[in-house]
């Protein structure tokens, strides 16, 4: 959800104003930034010297670039970025009822110079047998049978079932 | 292209062989990044790129041990320069509890100690206080001045009292005509002493409906509790808040532009902070 911009934390409040430039003058440097990157994995495959950044939604390509450059001494050579409009909740028996939208979310795709990098997998996991896989299945429906009692009577409420 | 590299091979009497030119021998030493740590990544670049993933120790752990943030009070012992430094190591820090956050997002699980992003953020809210009153410190001396934009109240051409945040211009401000427009007419227009006066009357108006609720309430609570008549003050305390009555304001004091050599409010609460009663003393 949102909070107004007093409760947010420093990264998610937006970005002060800069000082004003005109030409002729010398170029501004930014000492303490409040920018900041966040390694996401890819949703689909990109390859392998690509990597995915969500970033502050105010940060241009630029800014993306030397933050890469100066803070972590990682060469890029191109930087492409999209924005991805918040999604609506909806509620799964009533497709008309929707929640306020999410936040956007501005993602960076960084091409290093060189060298390539895969994303760690954290959680290892094992391949689960079909006899295994049907089971868990088994049981996540019956969990969700007795979930989703109230779904249809939401005047009453969950606890009346 | 070959023929090319090597006529200019023999020029330099190398020959056709190329690997002259690449040093046999690796580095003895790998840098310690590269020793240490051995993932999926076998480029310098994507060791560089580890640091945006937490301890592998800490990976499946509940809990991770942690510190305290940076007090306003340490922080103003640092120098400039070790301010510089901490602030980068902060935001290493917080990029990457914010990658870690992401992927057990995704996984729909708990992080480990979720509470450490809250904390870097405090320690880097507090680095930057320091900067400021420093900044402001400096400006005081050099200029008289403190240079900064802090928002107040204002007359605009409307006659309206508006809530004006200043900021930078490229022009001054009596060669902008837009501002000058905006918030500055030669004179306030006659009419708008007809129409503000007509705006006060509304507010009356307003402010009189939800004094006449509480009234009507109180007058309710004590008809059916009688002993509650002693405090009606507490009842009518109650009653504004509840409804969000608020008394006149005094419109004239609070139009005042700061002065060029006044404090932000947030150093001035610094400078003087509010004493904090409990319940059991008064």
């Amino acid at each position: 959800m949102r909070y107004p911009h007093l409760l947010r934390y420093l990264h998610e409040k937006p970005l002060p104003r800069n000082p004003l430039w005109n030409p002729g003058n010398p170029r501004h440097t930014i000492f303490m930034p409040l920018y900041w990157l966040k390694l996401v994995k890819p949703e689909y495959k990109i390859p392998k010297d690509m990597l995915k950044f969500e970033c502050h939604w105010q940060m241009t390509r630029n800014d993306v670039k030397q933050y890469l450059e100066k803070l972590y001494k990682i060469p890029v050579l191109d930087v492409r970025v999209e924005i991805r409009k918040g999604e609506y909740m909806e509620h799964p028996k009533r497709p008309m009822l929707l929640s306020p939208p999410m936040e956007d979310r501005k993602f960076a795709y960084v091409q290093i110079k060189d060298g390539e990098f895969t994303f760690p997998e954290i959680f290892e996991e094992k391949n689960p047998t079909i006899e295994e896989k049907n089971e868990l299945k088994a049981v996540q429906s019956l969990k969700n049978k007795e979930k989703n009692k109230a779904l249809e009577r939401l005047d009453i409420g969950g606890w009346f079932a | 292209m070959l023929k090319i590299i090597s006529r200019f091979n023999k020029a330099l009497s190398l020959g056709n062989d190329l690997s002259k030119l690449i040093p046999k021998t690796t580095p003895a030493v790998l840098p310690l990044h590269q020793l240490t740590k051995k993932f999926n990544s076998t480029s310098v670049t994507g060791n560089k790129l580890m640091e945006f993933f937490d301890d592998k120790k800490n990976w499946t752990e509940e809990k991770v041990k942690h510190g305290r943030p940076w007090t306003l009070d340490e922080l103003r012992l640092k120098s400039n320069v070790d301010l510089h430094k901490l602030w980068y190591i902060l935001h290493k820090e917080r990029n990457m509890l914010l990658t870690m956050e992401e992927i057990y997002k995704q996984k729909d699980l708990p992080m480990p100690s979720h509470e450490r992003i809250a904390k870097v953020d405090e320690t880097m809210e507090n680095v930057l206080g320091v900067v400021e009153e420093r900044n402001i410190a400096f400006n005081l001396l050099e200029t008289g001045e403190t240079k900064k934009l802090i928002p107040y109240r204002r007359y605009n051409s409307f006659g309206h009292i508006q809530y004006y945040k200043p900021r930078e211009y490229l022009v001054p401000w009596y060669l902008n005509r837009m501002w000058k427009l905006k918030y500055h007419y030669k004179k306030i227009p006659y009419w708008s002493k007809f129409y503000s006066s007509l705006n006060r009357v509304r507010l009356r108006k307003e402010r009189r409906k939800l004094v006449k609720k509480v009234d009507y309430s109180i007058h309710k609570v004590t008809e059916k509790h009688p002993e509650y008549a002693e405090n009606k003050e507490y009842l009518r305390e109650y009653f504004e808040k509840k409804y969000g009555y608020k008394p006149p304001r005094p419109y004239h004091e609070l139009v005042r532009k700061p002065a060029p050599n006044e404090l932000p409010k947030n150093i001035q609460e610094r400078l003087h902070p509010k004493k904090q009663f409990y319940d059991d003393e008064f």
